[in-house]
């Protein structure tokens, strides 16, 4: 994520482009370069790689020593990641060398290339026609997004209502200009009223004034109208363009970026930058205009004063960003320490019975008494920090009036200018400081709204890695499965499943056992196809499942997870949410066959009652068997039963094991089983052990071979036995 | 096993060959479906607020026996007399005005008149009010529960009440 980063690491520095030159041979081309960032004695450094499709060459950039590998003494490649630190190692004639160490900043870029080299090497792909697309595909993916890019972005959102844009503008602009009338009319007023007794020039002016203050009040609230609407329909146009988006992307983009992170940019990110489209870019044009309007205006009434009316304009220039920086990092402390004491809080009130259990009440209270105390603190550094700083710039700014009232009184007394024009004068000046000190405001949001655009477009530029092949097809499922060398890590070089391979023939059901980690679960998430194999493939009645449509495939492929998740809104509702169509015959019928119709029935809604957020008004088995039967009212072809360890009562327990069962027959059926007493009935159990599949056969067949599957069985089995006696 | 099979266990009656009489106790109903008696049947509503037509007979064990899909398609004299028993077991009054809403703390208390009377009650969290298309449903703290039928329907004060607060 570190934008600015890559992008000086990318650009290859001069020095070493010259020895890099010097060094390559006629005809010789660079395939790819990298940067690795610890030197050979083990310091922060620079050491460039660079790939030539003869040899491997690397460069320490502070002592300009190269290190060469030719590609045909090259093995293999393989990068080992340590603590804090990886390296790229070569196996050659020589033994193992290596190459570039790097911290693990640097680690995608060196696996990618790491990878490429070896199957160079391997003589996998030859050097002579090596794919472009393969060499995009191996290298590391930047994903840049340039402010003017952001900036851009973001006007095309304000395209469709150009109108309204420009009625805030205008609306703007003529309040500015009214603001600008009433001082001149209190020139009118001194001038030609009282010094010259005009009385009906004094009906005018009074009729005026009222007049202007009307339009104000009219236009304002014009203006405020405008703005918000413009700004709703902005904010709704962005945020259902981002969850949109959101939707269409692979669970490998979730699996980086947490949902706090993504719903950050939907809910802040997307209001910064609301506050820039709207608030932010208007406030800066009027600013500006009203700084020039004045500015016209008192240096056409007295050059001299004016000049003096602009002495306090460096200490505001100066003053209010050094404030905000400051301001900004106390608000922070403060939220820092508030955070401190509200996490206090969330542990300590929903944990009062540990806090009682102990006794630990006084030691609580005084944790929070330190706690509060510097939360106390913080917040009187930033009235301080106030304090210090607007009553010494609202003394500059009066300062700089008071010589104005000083000189320019001697100008009225001398007779230069009239009395009217030096009080309409001063109240220019002060008008013009306002603006000035709402642009030296304004920068630091609008740099921020900016960054939240980037943020926003960073995620919109991201594609979803899985989609439907052009050729892809759809087709009733038989419900046949076959895993063919299948090898996948999350990321590519932490492997998770290393050279699976299964077969399920249709209606089986299979077991799947291992200790946690070993890759059960995510054998099922490339079944259903939430990520790709790195390698190998998997077909599903004898298609590569890259080849039906991402739809079909999920339809016809039911899961039941472990910890299953509701949503807002009532059973009935969650029971239908894998098929919208369905009767409401058909929720009650897959309600029977899960087990919900009994509970559900008890509770006085039925099944419109509302199972809150996530689901959390049932409990944990009732959540469970809803889910059943939402697997069970799409009627996969192939199931998924991802089994509950959660400790549920033996009853429930025997409610949802019927309910699978119910959801089982007569469908191809994986189960990921916890408890190995849940595996008698099926038809085979795959037994698997980091990321490999370690023995395949039937319960009985198993315990006899005393593998690892008689291991975990008996330890299992000893565990139980132990409980029990513990019970009695 | 397929949805089908299960879908053939809920013995769905067509409401047109259904008689229904109330027992003596008046707790309880005897159906006459094709010339077979079923009695000792107590309605229960799955959908109490999305279908209220949708009806489910059990047994005094709570067993379902079989399922009306629309009671509103028996004959009057049939109707009637399921309502009665309906009509008790849920009691959910329809709110036709909304005198106020007051906010205390995290509560909201509603001053209403309803088509059983008038009546005022505290609503506690977002899930009290649930809307579903124009019908909104009201569950107080002690869980009784009220019903708007048509929220456009009521007067512009009630609805004025109404949306200034969900």
């Amino acid at each position: 994520m570190n934008k600015s980063e890559d992008e000086s690491e990318e650009q290859i520095p001069d020095d070493i482009k010259d020895l890099l030159n010097s060094i390559l041979r006629e005809n010789e081309e660079i395939i790819c370069s990298a940067f690795g960032d610890i030197d050979e004695n083990g310091n922060f450094g620079e050491r460039w790689l660079f790939l030539t499709f003869e040899r491997v060459i690397v460069i320490d950039r502070a002592t300009k020593k190269t290190v060469e590998f030719p590609l045909n003494d090259i093995k293999s490649s393989t990068v080992k990641d340590y603590i804090g630190n990886s390296e790229l190692l070569f196996e050659t004639s020589r033994g193992l060398k290596s190459a570039v160490r790097f911290t693990r900043d640097r680690l995608e870029d060196f696996y990618n290339i790491s990878k490429l080299i070896d199957k160079l090497a391997k003589k996998e792909i030859s050097p002579k026609n090596i794919d472009p697309e393969v060499l995009r595909e191996l290298m590391p993916k930047k994903n840049n997004v340039k402010k003017t890019q952001a900036f851009v972005w973001l006007i095309s959102f304000l395209k469709p209502y150009i109108h309204y844009v420009i009625l805030a503008v205008a609306l703007s602009l003529s309040i500015t200009a009214l603001h600008l009338t009433p001082p001149y009319l209190m020139k009118l007023l001194l001038d030609e009223v009282f010094a010259k007794g005009n009385v009906s020039m004094l009906t005018f002016i009074v009729l005026t004034l009222i007049s202007i203050y009307a339009l104000n009040a009219i236009l304002g609230a014009a203006q405020e109208y405008t703005l918000a609407y413009l700004g709703q329909k902005i904010i709704y146009n962005i945020r259902v363009k981002v969850y949109e988006h959101l939707q269409r992307l692979s669970l490998g983009f979730y699996d980086k970026m947490s949902s706090a992170r993504i719903m950050t940019r939907v809910t802040d990110d997307v209001g910064r930058v609301q506050w820039f489209l709207t608030r932010g870019t208007q406030t800066l044009i009027i600013s500006t205009l009203q700084i020039v309007g004045i500015g016209i205006i008192i240096f056409s009434m007295n050059i001299y004063l004016a000049l003096f009316a602009l002495l306090p304009i460096p200490i505001i220039i100066v003053g209010v960003p050094l404030f905000r920086k400051r301001a900004h990092r106390a608000y922070h402390k403060i939220w820092r320490r508030w955070a401190d004491v509200s996490s206090l809080l969330w542990d300590t009130i929903p944990g009062i019975v540990v806090v009682k259990t102990f006794t630990q009440e006084k030691f609580e209270l005084k944790r929070l008494i330190e706690r509060m105390t510097s939360l106390v603190k913080a917040n009187l550094k930033v009235t301080l920090l106030h304090i210090k700083f607007f009553p010494l710039l609202g003394f500059a700014i009066s300062s700089g009036t008071a010589i104005v009232w000083w000189i320019g009184g001697y100008k009225v007394l001398g007779g230069e200018i009239t009395f009217g024009s030096l009080v309409a004068f001063v109240s220019y000046m002060g008008m013009f400081y306002g603006p000035i000190q709402t642009i030296s405001n304004i920068f630091e949001p609008l740099q921020s709204s900016l960054t939240s655009s980037e943020r926003i477009l960073e995620i919109m530029q991201v594609e979803p890695e899985i989609k439907d092949a052009p050729d892809a097809v759809e087709f009733q499922f038989k419900g046949s499965i076959v895993f063919k060398n299948v090898s996948f890590g999350y990321n590519p070089y932490i492997p998770v499943l290393n050279n699976i391979n299964l077969e399920i023939k249709p209606g089986e059901k299979v077991g799947i056992v291992g200790p946690s980690g070993s890759g059960k679960t995510t054998l099922t998430k490339l079944l259903l196809r939430f990520y790709d194999p790195n390698e190998g493939a998997i077909y599903i009645d004898g298609v590569d499942i890259r080849k039906i449509k991402v739809q079909c495939l999920r339809s016809q492929v039911g899961l039941v997870l472990q910890d299953p998740l509701l949503f807002y809104g009532s059973i009935a509702y969650n029971i239908a949410y894998g098929r919208q169509d369905a009767t409401l015959e058909e929720i009650i019928a897959a309600a029977n066959a899960a087990n919900v119709h009994e509970f559900a029935m008890s509770k006085p809604l039925a099944y419109d009652t509302n199972v809150g957020d996530r689901g959390w008004k049932l409990s944990g088995g009732e959540r469970q068997r809803v889910s059943i039967a939402r697997a069970i009212i799409t009627e996969p072809k192939i199931l998924i039963l991802d089994e509950a360890t959660s400790s549920v009562d033996t009853l429930t327990e025997k409610k949802i094991q019927e309910a699978m069962e119910n959801l089982a027959k007569g469908r191809t059926t994986i189960i990921i089983a916890h408890r190995l007493s849940t595996l008698q009935n099926v038809d085979k159990i795959v037994v698997m052990d980091k990321g490999r599949i370690v023995e395949v056969g039937t319960h009985e067949e198993l315990l006899k071979s005393g593998g690892l599957y008689s291991q975990l069985y008996k330890a299992q089995f000893a565990e139980e036995a132990a409980v029990k006696v513990a019970g009695r | 096993m397929p949805l089908i099979d299960f879908l053939k266990t809920l013995n769905i009656l067509d409401p047109k060959r259904v008689k229904a009489f109330l027992e003596e106790n008046e707790n309880s109903l005897k159906l006459i479906v094709d010339g077979k008696v079923l009695s000792g049947l107590i309605p229960a509503r799955p959908f109490p607020v999305t279908r209220p037509e949708f009806v489910i007979f059990r047994d005094s064990y709570g067993v379902d026996v079989c399922i009306i899909r629309d009671y509103r398609e028996l004959d009057e004299e049939s109707r009637k007399n399921l309502q009665k028993i309906l009509d008790k077991i849920y009691f959910i009054p329809k709110i036709l005005k909304i005198k106020r809403i007051e906010t205390s703390g995290d509560e909201f208390l509603w001053e209403v008149v309803t088509d059983k009377g008038p009546r005022t009650f505290r609503t506690r969290g977002r899930m009290s009010v649930v809307q579903m298309g124009n019908r909104v449903v009201v569950t107080d703290v002690k869980d009784n529960i009220y019903e708007i039928e048509d929220l456009f329907k009521l007067d512009l004060h009630s609805i004025s009440e109404l949306e200034a607060t969900i």
